[in-house]
């Protein structure tokens, strides 16, 4: 892969990813959630081998700060668990983007990943990869209307994004 | 070095027709015609290119895709960017557009320039298909009436330009080779013209018998016709004889045996130039058709040689044979139903369980190929259709195949008519058959 994608500023888009999480930190404090610097550089960097051991890649910033913002407050995340259960959910992601062949959106994903998580799964990752999801990706695959409720990506990155304009 | 040098360095011959841009790049890095800032510019906008193409292909719904899709989309911005440099006549000047433009700029130049060649293509198609032989072969008419057209329906510009859709089984007499996408649909059309118009100057019934007398199935065989015609006509010719009959008789084959059999291989290839110069003043030649002619000329010199040496002229210069009676390669349809015996039919055909009784329907009551296309998808599903295309011969087929070709044409780019199940599935059933 890196052979044809020699052109891709790898260090510019990891620079860019950083900047992005750390924003986070501004949203997810009232839920008691920070990410330390070491943190960050360590999610930045399981994004690159998440997408590598899925096949995939991004030319952009990617989605590590959608998924930070809706499961900001999952009653199943807390500080000293917050790290590595984003990771999981970065790496169960592109999993699943690829499981259910393109046909679900990002934002789609995302919601279906938190409803899951916080209510079928009570916050067990194996539970959401193993049973969950892939039952979910079988009815993509086989174009079944059951996965088609999401209305797709809410409320807290909407108002995030406000909020910073606000802001500014 | 001085500037002079530098600027005479670019050798056009090591750059790959296929990949023009990734080779050019390639030939300029090694001659350091590029700096690194520049390389980095190129690099940084064919990145910014990369994630608008990839922004536009997901409809900006996903970050991300596959490594395999990425790689494609980047061939096709490649090959348009390609496209839009091979434009540019001095090979020097094609580096300080890469130095000096926008990667972004050379991409939507080449879209532009593959939307015109798209357009030429698909007007010298016409022509062909206008003037087409009437022979009895069925990868020549299939290739000009179905499987181009099938290229310009999926033909994919913008995130699969390199492609090339389609079935295109007639095999040229000069095969097009090192290009992709439009570029070799084009070449392919044009090779296909000149031989054409060579063809179009003489008798079908002639050519029919020719194609007969190369083998009783030629029908169904990949031959080029081109090269059949032109060989006996050289033939004709050196033997002294009407080029026009493309007729050549046993006295004839000795004739050629003792005038030539002493001749070395260029002194042979000299005599077919010399022949296929006179072949081109009796039946007026353009210019790029008699190069094209020449081209050819090569080959027939080596198997002349060949058959020489072991004395079967008669294995390159064909007897013409009449042909068996032509089946109906021009198809006719039968009787249509009236619409509301039609609706009767499609009901009763509806209320039948097993698709054995489907289908003895259809063979009982259904005569006009129009009629079935309107049962196809009102009465039958999946595994069904096969077992009704199993009731069609090789003519019916091809009718029904140009039928949705030219249903789903279309004019413009983005305006495809997408294609019914069955469609899909007969022209699945088709590319299996061949």
């Amino acid at each position: 892969m890196s052979d044809n994608f020699m052109f891709l500023p790898v260090s510019l888009l990891k620079l860019q990813n950083i900047t992005e999480i750390r924003k986070c930190n501004d949203y997810t404090t009232k839920y008691g959630l920070q990410l330390s610097e070491e943190e960050i550089n360590l999610l930045a960097e399981n994004r690159k081998e998440a997408l590598e051991r899925s096949g995939r890649i991004e030319f952009g910033v990617g989605v590590i700060q959608k998924i930070i913002m809706e499961f900001a407050d999952s009653p199943y995340i807390y500080q000293d668990n917050y790290t590595s259960t984003i990771m999981e959910l970065q790496e169960c992601f592109y999993y699943f983007k690829n499981e259910s062949l393109e046909k679900i959106t990002d934002d789609e994903l995302i919601h279906y990943m938190k409803r899951y998580f916080d209510n079928e799964c009570q916050g067990s990752m194996d539970y959401l990869q193993s049973t969950m999801l892939e039952n979910h990706s079988r009815d993509i695959r086989s174009e079944s209307d059951k996965y088609r409720n999401s209305t797709g990506y809410e409320d807290n990155y909407e108002h995030f994004l406000k909020r910073d304009e606000e802001d500014d | 070095m001085n500037q002079l040098e530098n600027r005479q360095l670019i050798n056009e011959r090591n750059l790959d027709k296929k990949f023009y841009f990734q080779s050019l790049l390639g030939e300029a890095c090694e001659k350091h015609l590029l700096d690194d800032s520049q390389i980095q510019k190129i690099q940084l906008e064919l990145f910014e290119l990369m994630a608008k193409q990839v922004e536009r292909y997901t409809n900006d719904e996903s970050s991300s895709i596959r490594v395999e899709k990425a790689q494609q989309l980047l061939q096709s911005i490649s090959y348009c960017i390609g496209v839009y440099l091979k434009s540019i006549s001095e090979s020097n000047r094609k580096v300080d557009f890469l130095k000096d433009e926008k990667i972004s700029i050379l991409f939507y130049h080449g879209m532009d320039d593959i939307t015109l060649s798209i357009t030429k293509a698909k007007s010298m198609l016409a022509n062909l298909q206008k003037e087409s032989l009437k022979v009895d072969n069925y990868a020549y008419h299939d290739t000009l009436f179905t499987g181009i057209p099938e290229f310009f329906h999926d033909y994919d510009i913008e995130y699969s330009a390199y492609e090339i859709p389609g079935t295109i089984d007639y095999p040229l007499c000069n095969t097009v080779s090192d290009l992709l996408g439009v570029e070799y649909i084009y070449e392919y059309l044009e090779h296909f013209t000149f031989e054409n118009n060579v063809c179009k100057k003489f008798s079908e019934d002639r050519i029919q018998m020719l194609l007969r007398g190369y083998s009783s199935e030629s029908e169904h065989l990949l031959v080029n016709i081109f090269e059949l015609v032109l060989t006996n006509a050289l033939g004709c010719e050196m033997a002294g004889q009407s080029i026009t009959d493309l007729s050549l008789n046993e006295k004839d084959l000795a004739l050629l045996q003792n005038k030539l059999e002493h001749y070395n291989f260029e002194e042979l290839r000299l005599k077919l130039n010399i022949a296929l110069d006179h072949i081109a003043a009796e039946i007026i030649l353009e210019e790029k058709v008699l190069a094209y002619a020449r081209d050819t000329i090569l080959r027939i010199a080596m198997r002349l040689e060949q058959n020489l040496k072991t004395r079967t002229l008669i294995k390159i210069w064909l007897p013409l044979l009449n042909p068996k009676k032509r089946e109906e390669a021009f198809f006719e349809d039968g009787y249509q139903m009236e619409d509301d015996k039609l609706r009767d039919l499609i009901e009763e055909i509806k209320e039948c369980r097993y698709t054995s009784d489907k289908i003895a329907i259809i063979q009982k009551k259904v005569q006009s190929l129009i009629d079935l296309t309107e049962l196809l998808p009102e009465c039958f599903f999946d595994e069904e259709y096969e077992e009704v295309f199993k009731l069609l011969n090789a003519s019916e087929i091809t009718y029904l195949s140009k039928f949705i070709i030219n249903e789903t044409e279309y004019d413009d780019l983005e305006d495809r008519n997408p294609r019914k199940e069955w469609q899909n599935k007969l022209l699945e059933y088709r590319k299996q058959k061949k």
